[in-house]
């Protein structure tokens, strides 16, 4: 009787532990701040709080706090906080609860604020990323699953009470974040270094940085981050893959040529509608889309390109002519071939399909020359980078 | 009856100190080269008299940015291109259009 009672309880318990873990938790947890809390002060007490001059303290401080406003975004219910600690260990922790901690050594290695913002962006994305209750949840299955074996066997537990939350906490120390974790983090702080307009080729210096550490160095205290974190050279290559992926999307949608082209677009296909999307949200606010089709000088330029299509088959060239923080000034400049030019270009007959090639380039190229708009065909247009990439803010003008 | 024309006196006087500070004029920005040619694309951007804030910008178009609207006060203006950079305060008055003209040289 009494063993089928032990059993129920044991399968209660299992539901119980099954409806637990499957609840979304938005929040941060009661277990994630009290182990935050005791780590960061085992951390203060082991190293103190470091002195550092005014104008390093307000560089960290203005880093941290430019890249927690963005991941505070991501991650609502967290409130970052950043501590500096005096050790010359080459490190930074995410405690939980929101508490960054950044080693002394770590900050006096980084080479440039690309690099320290990569830092402080890996931990923020730990975070983010919800990792220590992760590790928590991970930590207290098995704890959980060996006490239901020993509840099974002898229907008694020997657990919890204040050294519980001491043991897990320093198990998350010692245990670390998992590869996963550290590559996702990693992500996380190449997108959030774009975002925050540092260069997320910092990640890639950071982990030059660490790896020429780990080679310079013997002691074992100070390797203690390259214990925890997978090889430096695959994060490396992982991260550079990244890095250009990013730069290359941003050339091919985010940067003012690609705006530009849209626009461009937009206009020869006379699509009010793609043209409007290529505006700046500030155009966008005095401006509706109603109110957008009226606007005479927009008027007057379709038009006139509408009339181009008419008599020529119209090409356009992009060019960035002056670039200066966070503006840019592109031109469009609208070229035409003659339709009947273009009807006697076809005409002609050359002998090798090679040849026909250079020989049309060349033509081509000539033919352009010839029939280029002059001064109507070239357009100016002014673009700010916003938060979601580069809008045009003013134009098209006519030079 | 003195004293109460006296204040509506000062009410009034102080109104239109305050309006007075508070209008607006215009800027206009004129580059040239070293040839005295007008020249486009030459970023001129405005900003709060310690540059800290930029308050407008614009590219030059045959040599002119326009900014219209612009509450009296002093500004900073930074004007860049062809590899060159000169910076400048201007103070806007209101009602008043302002001129810059600068050439851009090394």
């Amino acid at each position: 009787m009494m063993r089928i009672f032990n059993k129920s309880r044991v399968v209660i318990l299992i539901l119980l532990f099954l409806l637990l873990i499957s609840m979304p938790v938005d929040a941060v947890s009661d277990l994630e701040k009290e182990i935050a809390k005791r780590n960061l002060k085992r951390y203060t007490e082991r190293y103190g709080k470091a002195k550092l001059k005014p104008r390093v303290r307000n560089k960290v401080e203005k880093i941290f706090n430019k890249l927690a406003s963005k991941a505070e975004k991501d991650a609502p219910d967290i409130d970052f906080k950043l501590h500096v600690v005096d050790t010359k260990v080459l490190n930074a922790v995410y405690l939980g609860d929101g508490h960054v901690m950044l080693f002394e050594g770590m900050l006096k290695a980084t080479e440039n604020r690309n690099q320290l913002a990569a830092v402080l962006a890996h931990e923020l994305g730990h975070g983010v990323n919800d990792d220590i209750q992760d590790s928590i949840d991970l930590i207290q299955g098995i704890r959980l699953g060996s006490l239901l074996i020993d509840y099974a066997k002898d229907g008694q537990v020997n657990q919890e009470g204040p050294g519980f939350i001491t043991a897990l906490s320093w198990q998350l120390l010692q245990k670390g974040f998992s590869r996963k974790q550290e590559r996702e983090a990693d992500r996380y702080s190449v997108f959030l270094l774009e975002e925050s307009n540092y260069d997320p080729a910092g990640t890639i210096g950071l982990m030059k940085v660490l790896k020429a550490g780990q080679e310079r160095v013997n002691d074992s205290e100070l390797l203690e981050l390259f214990s925890s974190h997978p090889n430096v050279n695959d994060r490396i290559n992982y991260l550079a893959g990244l890095v250009s992926k990013l730069k290359a999307a941003k050339e091919l949608y985010y940067s003012p040529i690609a705006t530009t082209r849209r626009l461009t677009t937009g206009l020869l296909r006379n699509d009010i509608s793609v043209i409007y999307s290529t505006y700046s949200e500030m155009v966008h606010n005095n401006i509706n889309l109603e109110k957008f089709k009226d606007n005479e000088q927009l008027i007057k330029i379709r038009k006139k390109i509408k009339e181009w299509q008419g008599q020529y088959r119209l090409s356009y060239s992009l060019e960035i002519r002056n670039q200066v923080e966070g503006t840019a000034r592109v031109a469009i400049t609208f070229f035409a071939i003659k339709n009947n030019v273009k009807q006697k270009f076809k005409q002609h007959k050359f002998k090798s399909h090679k040849k026909v090639k250079i020989h049309q380039k060349k033509k081509l190229h000539k033919f352009k020359k010839f029939d280029q708009l002059e001064k109507n065909g070239v357009f100016a247009i002014d673009l700010i980078n916003e938060e979601y990439g580069w809008k045009v803010l003013r134009g098209p003008i006519m030079y | 009856m003195k004293k109460k024309c006296l204040l509506i006196i000062i009410i009034l006087s102080l109104l239109i100190i305050l309006a007075g500070c508070n209008g607006q004029g215009n800027l206009k920005v004129v580059v040239y080269d070293q040839q005295q040619n007008l020249i486009s694309d030459i970023y001129v951007g405005l900003y709060t008299s310690d540059f800290q804030h930029r308050v407008r910008f614009a590219y030059t178009i045959k040599g002119e940015a326009d900014f219209y609207g612009l509450r009296s006060g002093i500004y900073a203006v930074r004007i860049v291109g062809n590899n060159i950079e000169k910076e400048t305060k201007v103070r806007i008055q209101s009602q008043e259009t302002n001129y810059i003209k600068v050439t851009l040289s090394k």
